[in-house]
């Protein structure tokens, strides 16, 4: 099966997301547009994008409704590592079985939080498995 | 029966030190900004600060025990003023009477401060936008369920989500126009697509 992939225009390219790219070094960035491609892959051809098991594995990816009223679909969550998620909507357009990917999301510790986390890896579980 | 509510000693003083970080605080932002204090720290501590009982609510989360505190005349008053705002559909302003005892460490001080400059200014409304966004699995609103109090929650936070969710709610994801193709996409137009 070969899914289409499409991007919603309105939400997916996001000044929140860009200030946070642009603080990851080129080196970072090159690395997580290849994770984001290999999930684009992976996304047109998997049987399904929310319970296809090894997706689900690979992306930890998990099904939501109601947060959002959508006229259709559900919204699905797709880790990358531990700090960036995807959001997309599937079925894209209902009967179909493209997906539309929502947004993406990098998280970065704060700079006024950076220094507490350090004072405190010892305690703390190391979240990003590095 | 009868007793008042009473708040843990280390509520309070993250009530009172949002309190003298924002000067006043709406019931609301009172019930839900401990909330963030609790996620923030679980993730940069480890550790909680608070022991409340923040459950998915109606209109979000709400530290339960806060809630049925801030009354005038009951709970938390020895520390606050809680005045009923006139003409305000039973709005309550809190503001801080006489510091409570010194309980929080400085970095659970400093985390109570940044929630407060970073998330303070939110309206009842936006805290419960973002609060719910924080809890995607929740399906049943409305009930005294527990709230996420983990890393999936702090990164929701952190990217506000509920910022994303406001913005398709204004979007028709049916309509095709706004619609980008990325199928067999390259990274350049993986890139282009993203503005970066």
């Amino acid at each position: 099966m070969s899914r289409r992939i499409f991007s919603c225009s309105a939400t997916w390219k996001d000044r929140k997301f860009q200030k946070d790219f642009a603080g990851l070094s080129p080196q970072a960035q090159e690395e997580f547009l290849r994770e984001l491609l290999a999930l684009n892959a992976w996304l047109e051809k998997t049987p399904h994008p929310a319970t296809d098991p090894q997706l689900r594995q690979a992306y930890r990816a998990k099904s939501y409704k109601g947060v959002v009223v959508l006229r259709s679909g559900n919204l699905i969550e797709y880790s990358l590592g531990n700090l960036a998620r995807v959001i997309a909507k599937y079925p894209a357009r209902e009967g179909s079985g493209d997906i539309l990917l929502i947004a993406v999301t990098l998280s970065h510790d704060h700079e006024r939080l950076k220094r507490l986390i350090k004072s405190n890896r010892s305690e703390i579980d190391d979240w990003d498995g590095e | 029966m009868g007793n008042q509510p009473t708040l843990d000693p280390k509520l309070t003083a993250v009530l009172a030190r949002l309190c003298k970080r924002r000067g006043t605080l709406t019931k609301t932002q009172a019930a839900k900004l401990p909330y963030l204090v609790d996620v923030v720290a679980q993730h940069v501590l480890g550790r909680r600060i608070t022991a409340a009982s923040h459950q998915n609510w109606r209109w979000g989360v709400v530290a339960a025990e806060v809630w049925h505190s801030v009354k005038p005349g009951t709970g938390i008053q020895p520390f606050f003023s809680i005045v009923e705002m006139p003409y305000s559909e039973g709005s309550v302003q809190i503001s801080l009477l006489k510091e409570p005892a010194k309980v929080l460490e400085p970095e659970e001080a400093e985390i109570v401060d940044f929630v407060a400059d970073e998330f303070g200014a939110l309206d009842y409304g936006k805290l419960g936008k973002l609060t719910k966004a924080m809890n995607l699995e929740v399906t049943d609103w409305g009930s005294n369920t527990p709230a996420k109090i983990d890393e999936d929650a702090y990164i929701r936070l952190m990217g506000r989500w509920d910022t994303i969710f406001s913005r398709l709610e204004l979007c028709n994801t049916e309509d095709e126009s706004n619609w980008q193709e990325l199928t067999g996409a390259s990274v350049e137009e993986l890139r282009k697509s993203l503005g970066v």
